[in-house]
């Protein structure tokens, strides 16, 4: 009966068995925990060098405008969006310097910019007693940000308050404490937020609601502490001529057809459509664009959807109206190709 | 592998969903894996959350997507082992023989009980090379053990299986 050992040994080293109940369970509750945790990478993630460098520039108290700082904040700005660097070297960062203390937390709004396409804030907060810091793994704030006409352009806001806005303008956003000091009571809060359909509106007289400070400990407790920070938001660059270059397509019978290319000081911002539902959303994954000189820029997200038995794609390409291209090119592989110049 | 290049790729980039996709498409290796080097459902469980969630926080340190499942199944490993090693307190498995199933002879052994029992030193070299599909290199690349280490350690593994299964045999036919 058993003489076939390796027979039997290679058919329990390779069977499938099935998967008990609890295991499945609990597999299923990791993947939830995974996609929870992307959505809140994706409310957070690029503003960390940004912070850095803020915080450098206020203790050597040195101006933007100065070339040498400059080059200072190109390495500490690099999160990895070649576009806002762009951007940030260029200028375009807004210092607010608004403050505010409440409930022992001082909350200051450094540094901030804004196009259509993205948005990026960068908090300090300063604890009175950083004892509420001790064994600290990350801290977040409950925050709106609203227009001066009174629409609530970002909301970052959990579940459990009800939101004010109708939360149309963004497409997700990333945060993160670049500087997470207990013994100084020192924090570092960053938040990048993007619109794949480039819509956030111009910030004018702009104000920042923060409602609560989360602390959010290695043991799994979370510390809210509710108060009432309002902090204005600055903003230059409203007297500054429109930064955005548009873009059309060479060949008008492409079958990508673009409807939108709008290159901001962060980002270009295209929509384009193709003929058919295109289900599977890794087809667009290595789209990209190419611009005169070879270099090649791809997407970290973006926005599908269908009409007409149309498949309708929005996203931002970290290449900005300062790069000055006049011709690029946007490739969807296994798609095809499409030509677009400078209007 | 291209497809699973492209969701690494996207996994990185924060994409929870096409992490979870990946995990998905290897979670039969990564159950079979565990299964086999922790005793219960519970620590399977635990210890599979663990190295998926971890995985997914590391994933950063990733250096070639191609070996996004050897990867993910190293970390899991070494979840198990962490969980091994919280239990060992409580018992240890020296032997490298199979236990006594009791002394009435008629308890019936079946070869996947043995590979149950077996050394967890050779239960992983097994596991390693015929469910996570790893060759001698890679092993012990993995173990730091040397190659000729690892080769002995399965060839080993299989004799005291052989041994054991077919000294059982009459038991079982005796139970007939």
């Amino acid at each position: 009966m058993k003489n076939s050992f390796e027979k039997e040994f290679n058919q329990i080293m390779s069977e499938e068995k099935e998967m008990p109940v609890k295991v499945r369970k609990s597999l299923d509750q990791s993947y939830d925990i995974i996609r929870a945790k992307s959505k809140k990478k994706k409310v957070n993630f690029i503003w960390k060098r940004v912070a850095t460098a803020a915080c450098a520039l206020i203790v050597t108290g040195v101006v933007l405008t100065n070339e040498h700082v400059m080059a200072s904040i190109n390495e500490f700005f690099n999160f990895g969006d070649k576009g806002i660097e762009q951007a940030i070297n260029n200028g375009f960062i807004q210092e607010s310097d608004s403050t505010i203390t409440d409930q022992g937390i001082k909350i200051t709004l450094d540094k901030h910019f804004s196009d259509a396409n993205k948005l990026g804030l960068n908090f300090h907060l300063a604890f009175e007693d950083p004892s509420i810091l001790n064994n600290v793994r990350e801290v977040s704030m409950d925050y709106r940000l609203k227009n001066g006409d009174g629409d609530y352009i970002y909301e970052f806001i959990p579940d459990t308050k009800p939101l004010k806005g109708d939360n149309r303008y963004t497409s997700g956003s990333e945060h993160q404490n670049p500087i997470l000091d207990i013994k100084t009571g020192e924090i570092q809060y960053d938040v990048l937020t993007d619109s794949n359909e480039g819509v956030i509106p111009s910030l004018r007289d702009a104000v920042i609601e923060v409602e609560s400070v989360n602390v959010f400990y290695n043991t799994g407790e979370i510390k809210k502490i509710d108060g009432n920070w309002k902090l204005s938001v600055a903003n230059k660059d409203n007297e500054k001529p429109d930064l955005t270059v548009q873009y059309a397509m060479k060949d008008q019978t492409s079958i990508i057809q673009v409807t939108k290319a709008n290159a901001n000081p962060t980002s270009l911002n295209l929509t384009f459509s193709l003929d058919g539902i295109y289900e599977n959303e890794n087809t667009f994954v290595d789209m990209k664009i190419v611009d005169e000189d070879g270099n090649e820029y791809g997407v970290t997200g973006f926005r599908k959807s269908t009409r007409n038995n149309k498949t309708i794609i929005s996203t931002n390409f970290p290449i900005t109206s300062y790069s000055e291209a006049n011709k690029l090119k946007l490739i969807v592989e296994g798609i095809g190709e499409v030509e677009l110049l400078k209007k | 592998m291209g497809s699973l290049k492209k969701l690494v790729k996207k996994a990185k980039k924060g994409d929870g969903e096409a992490f979870v996709s990946l995990v998905k498409q290897y979670e039969d290796v990564l159950y079979r894996t565990a299964s086999k080097l922790l005793n219960n459902d519970e620590d399977v469980a635990d210890a599979m959350q663990d190295a998926i969630i971890s995985a997914y926080e590391k994933l950063h340190t990733l250096k070639n997507d191609e070996y996004f499942n050897t990867w993910i199944c190293k970390i899991l490993i070494n979840k198990c082992n962490s969980l091994l090693n919280k239990k060992k307190n409580l018992s240890v498995i020296n032997d490298h023989f199979l236990p006594e199933k009791g002394n009435d002879g008629f308890q019936k052994i079946e070869l996947e009980d043995a590979l149950n029992s077996l050394n967890e030193v050779y239960r992983l070299a097994l596991i390693l090379y015929y469910i996570v599909g790893l060759n001698i290199k890679e092993i012990s690349e993995f173990l730091k053990e040397p190659e000729g280490t690892i080769k002995s350690r399965l060839s080993r593994a299989k004799s005291i299986l052989r041994n054991n299964y077919y000294k059982n045999e009459g038991v079982m036919v005796y139970e007939k």
